[in-house]
């Protein structure tokens, strides 16, 4: 047994380096982020005077929690020619976002690593592990593990103090109408909170698209909107007006998470659990008497 | 085509036929809109459905029926019958058998009118401004057509219409590119093929006093067409100056296609498919041909958009996808014929 498995370990071993650019001794000192998710993971992990650029949708509050922190940083599009120009001895980029920039810096011998989006709160700590690590700052990664993983511990003695019983059912409904579906961090984060995902129930599809009616008919206990207020109209959001969506206010509890703190896997996602948990505890009174009432 | 079969077709239609005709469309439209109000993504009975209907306060069902698939059953409806309408109105007015509201550039024209007033927010301030925005942009698409079509032969129509369309649709693009809304982008594809989805009665209220006028302004030229399909001499001696016809026209087609288009996109085809269908049971008279095609229009967009619901599972269709699939081979079957007439 033994004896097949270490050609089997030297083997990954040896494909993990071909996949993963080897990095030399010397921790990079020039890093460009090209992903809004990488980015954040970036600030929250490097000196600031290590990052070269951060992708320009970081500074976007509707996307990116650390849109704040961005500030200071140079913005970059994430076309070759910019991320050239900014002599980077390590690019962090999305596994499908500026794919052929990717391609390029690789053709060019500039070590590009990409971070699948995190689908979890394991895909969290697993990016945050990932990108210390080619920081050389694990110790950071750790911090910032054990905080997010004693917040949702607290999350979830709270939830146990409260009165037990059937999880109330949670509907997220945003521009569109695109849902959560199951597989999601948006799941992830609902089941933290306690909740149960109507998506997982009203066969959604893989797309995450939740129909107007399928809402209405299953008349979830809470649903979950972006509270974004646009700064331009468009039709997407003009669904959010429609008579019977707004007639929902009626039955079910709203509840405002940014899109931002769920967007990407940060372990600031930990702030979406606790607002949803809230919202789940308070909606015990909501089941009996509201819902059968009629004018 | 042989002499006999244009004597034929050239023959007063008895009326009876048209009758059957309107009758049987009628049953067809009423038929759909039953199922229509069934067929959604909430899987409701029959008879839910009918519980509904008959309690709009229901929590479920009748939010269901009344706010949701009652105004998308009606703006089908309505929409359709404003693009069959405009269609024969159009043939008949231009005397070209390939004009169409879609095909001319009319609805993509208005599409990008209602883009520029919704996305600048004017319609966000000011409700009315999205038809009226619609309805400008149809009515300045149909003066340029009126004024190409009246030098040109069938060809120079039909490609004045591909430049107005395809520029129209351009405007519609890079405008809704601009918009530092995320999503705008997205609805290019609802504003080139159109939808009625997720509407509600807002859009209806907005869209239906100038779907009414503007069909009633089509119809009144009825009389108009049939005089103008003697040659525009012999109209006007008949007592109906082809100014009087082509002013009715221009002004019915803008209303209607701009209100429908500025709340359900552009969709084309229908006004194309439809009066050449129900031509040949009026005997090839373009007065009567009008409120047939109403009909014809409003009852095949009601079966689009039913297609719609039932064959895409996740995110929907969009209308002017099926009505497009069928549209675009018989388009090509008319120039077919056109040409061996031609020839």
């Amino acid at each position: 047994m033994r004896a097949l498995a270490q050609p089997l370990v030297l083997a990954a071993l040896l494909f993990a380096g071909l996949a993963v650019p080897s990095l030399s001794a010397a921790p990079p000192q020039r890093v460009v982020s090209l992903n809004v998710c990488s980015d954040q993971l970036l600030i929250l992990l490097a000196e600031p005077e290590r990052i070269a650029a951060v992708s320009y949708l970081a500074t976007d509050p509707d996307i990116s929690v650390l849109a704040e922190a961005a500030q200071v940083f140079t913005p970059t599009t994430g076309r070759l020619e910019e991320v050239l120009e900014l002599r980077p001895d390590l690019v962090l980029a999305g596994t499908f976002t500026t794919r052929p920039t990717v391609f390029a810096l690789r053709r060019l011998g500039i070590p590009v690593v990409e971070l699948s989006p995190a689908r979890s709160f394991a895909d969290i700590r697993a990016n945050l592990r990932q990108v210390a690590g080619l920081l050389q700052r694990p110790e950071e990664a750790e911090r910032l593990i054990a905080a997010f993983d004693a917040a949702l511990a607290e999350v979830e003695a709270a939830r146990s103090d409260g009165p037990s019983g059937v999880r109330p059912r949670v509907a997220v409904y945003g521009a569109n109408g695109w849902s959560a579906g199951p597989g999601s961090l948006r799941h992830a984060v609902l089941e933290a909170a306690g909740l149960r995902n109507l998506a997982t129930e009203a066969l959604i599809g893989t797309r995450s698209h939740l129909p107007l009616e399928v809402l209405v008919a299953a008349r979830p206990e809470v649903i979950v909107t972006s509270g974004r207020i646009p700064q331009a109209p468009a039709m997407a959001e003009a669904l959010l007006s429609h008579p019977a969506f707004l007639e929902l206010r009626d039955r079910s509890r709203f509840v405002a998470v940014p899109q931002a703190l769920w967007t990407c896997g940060t372990p600031l996602a930990v702030e979406a659990v606790r607002r949803l948990a809230e919202a789940a505890r308070h909606d015990e009174p909501l089941q009996g008497d509201r819902r059968e009432v009629r004018p | 085509m042989k002499p006999a079969a244009t004597h034929r077709a050239k023959l007063p239609a008895r009326p009876s036929l048209a009758g059957a005709a309107a009758g049987l469309l009628a049953g067809l439209a009423f038929l759909l809109c039953a199922i229509s109000l069934t067929v959604g993504p909430a899987q409701l009975s029959p008879a839910a459905t009918l519980a509904g209907l008959l309690d709009p306060a229901d929590p479920v069902a009748g939010l269901i029926v009344w706010e949701i698939r009652l105004p998308r059953t009606l703006l089908a409806l309505l929409i359709g019958a404003a693009l069959g309408l405009s269609g024969a109105a159009l043939q008949g007015l231009l005397r070209n058998p390939l004009a169409e509201p879609g095909l001319l550039g009319v609805s993509p024209a208005a599409a990008f009118g209602a883009v520029a007033v919704f996305y600048s927010g004017l319609a966000g301030s000011f409700a009315l401004a999205l038809p009226l925005g619609g309805i400008f942009g149809a009515g300045v698409a149909v003066l340029l057509l009126q004024l190409l079509a009246g030098r040109g032969g069938v060809l120079t129509l039909i490609l004045a219409g591909v430049a107005v369309s395809s520029f129209a649709g351009a405007l519609t693009s890079l405008a809704l590119n601009l918009s530092p809304n995320p999503f705008a982008t997205s609805e290019i594809v609802f504003w080139l093929l159109g939808s009625v989805a997720d509407r509600s009665w807002q859009q209806v209220a907005l869209a239906l006093p100038f779907l009414l006028l503007g069909g009633v302004l089509l119809m009144s030229s009825t009389r108009g067409l049939e005089a103008l399909s003697l040659g525009e001499e012999a109209a006007a001696t008949l007592g109906h100056p082809p100014r009087r016809t082509r002013g009715l026209v221009v002004f019915g087609t803008a209303l209607a296609v701009g209100a429908g288009t500025a709340v359900a996109g552009a969709i084309g085809f229908v006004g194309l498919i439809v009066p050449h269908l129900l031509r040949p049971l009026v005997g090839h008279r373009p007065g009567r041909l009008l409120p047939l095609a109403a009909l014809g229009g409003g009852t095949l967009l009601l079966a689009a958009d039913l297609c719609v619901r039932l064959l895409s599972p996740g995110p929907e269709l969009k209308l002017g996808v099926v009505t497009a699939l069928v549209g675009a081979p018989f388009f090509l079957l008319l120039l077919l014929r056109l040409r061996r007439e031609l020839a």
